[in-house]
């Protein structure tokens, strides 16, 4: 079966856990966020449009009921544009692309359609240097920063 | 005895922002107890920081951030400004990234590696961001 991959439009949303989080309030994630740790086929994201046209507030508060994270009060949603972080990595890599990967219901989960992964990255354990490049240069692609429980103030 | 001169160093030092520094790796040893993902803070790693920040002198504070590895990482950025970040390997050693911005805002150069304190100063020179850290 051909992955279904998200076009430039779309949008995405990772999780940075508190240790990542430079700075909350002026939405400064380290590149350590963005570096795959070699589990799955890519860094684990979640897709804002797949739950259709909604507005943005609603798209996140389905992602974080969803998310099969334990996310902690001090981490953070780091928002991304998907044809800005190809563009900006297309030039390091062969073929950076992001895929759909829906999770199926669990006794424990609900089924997440919204999972992607960034597929085409370098691994930490195959060369640590590069990731950390890559890393920091989709850092530098976000586009906005949102708190992780929905009655917090959004950031933006 | 380098081991013994850097703990001394890394007790001693008293750098800008060092307090701020301390407050901020109390806090991420809170987080990393929590994460099941981080086995144990790299306290070499610590201890590089200290020792680094002892010598190198810069004086724009840096954001600091605990890896899965338990390594402490050191950033200097600017949003849409140049970019450098450290992370502390242990053992004198340094994994840094580093991007220049030109006019525009554009990445005009960057620089990624391995290195030796001297080493990371050397690429901080070349890359003429020594005074960005040290602003």
């Amino acid at each position: 079966m051909t992955d279904q991959e998200l076009q430039n439009a779309d949008n995405v949303v990772l999780y940075a856990k508190p240790t990542l989080v430079i700075d909350a309030q002026l939405g400064q994630i380290d590149g350590s966020a963005f570096t795959w740790n070699g589990r799955g086929d890519g860094l684990s994201v979640n897709w804002l449009e797949c739950f259709g046209n909604l507005p943005k507030a609603q798209q996140l508060d389905t992602i974080r009921r969803l998310i099969r994270l334990n996310m902690r009060p001090s981490g953070r949603l780091a928002e991304l544009n998907v044809g800005v972080v190809i563009q900006n990595i297309a030039a390091e890599l062969e073929s950076p692309r992001f895929v759909r990967r829906p999770l199926a219901e669990t006794a424990e989960f609900e089924a997440d359609p919204s999972h992607c992964e960034l597929a085409g990255l370098p691994s930490l354990e195959e060369d640590e240097v590069k990731a950390a490049e890559i890393g920091e240069i989709i850092a530098n692609c976000i586009a906005s920063v949102h708190s992780v429980h929905e009655e917090l103030q959004e950031l933006d | 005895m380098l081991e013994t001169a850097r703990r001394k160093a890394a007790s001693k030092s008293k750098t800008a922002h060092s307090q701020a520094y301390e407050a901020r790796i109390n806090a991420l040893r809170a987080y990393a107890a929590e994460d099941d993902d981080i086995e144990k803070v790299n306290e070499d790693s610590i201890n590089d920081f200290w020792a680094f920040m002892q010598v190198a002198g810069f004086s724009r504070q840096a954001g600091l951030v605990l890896l899965d590895s338990g390594d402490l990482r050191a950033v200097w950025r600017e949003n849409a400004g140049h970019d450098v970040g450290l992370r502390f390997l242990g053992n004198q050693e340094i994994l840094y990234v580093m991007f220049k911005r030109g006019s525009e805002g554009q990445i005009a150069e960057r620089s990624a590696g391995k290195g030796s304190f001297n080493g990371v100063m050397k690429q901080i020179k070349k890359l003429n961001l020594l005074q960005f850290v040290k602003e």
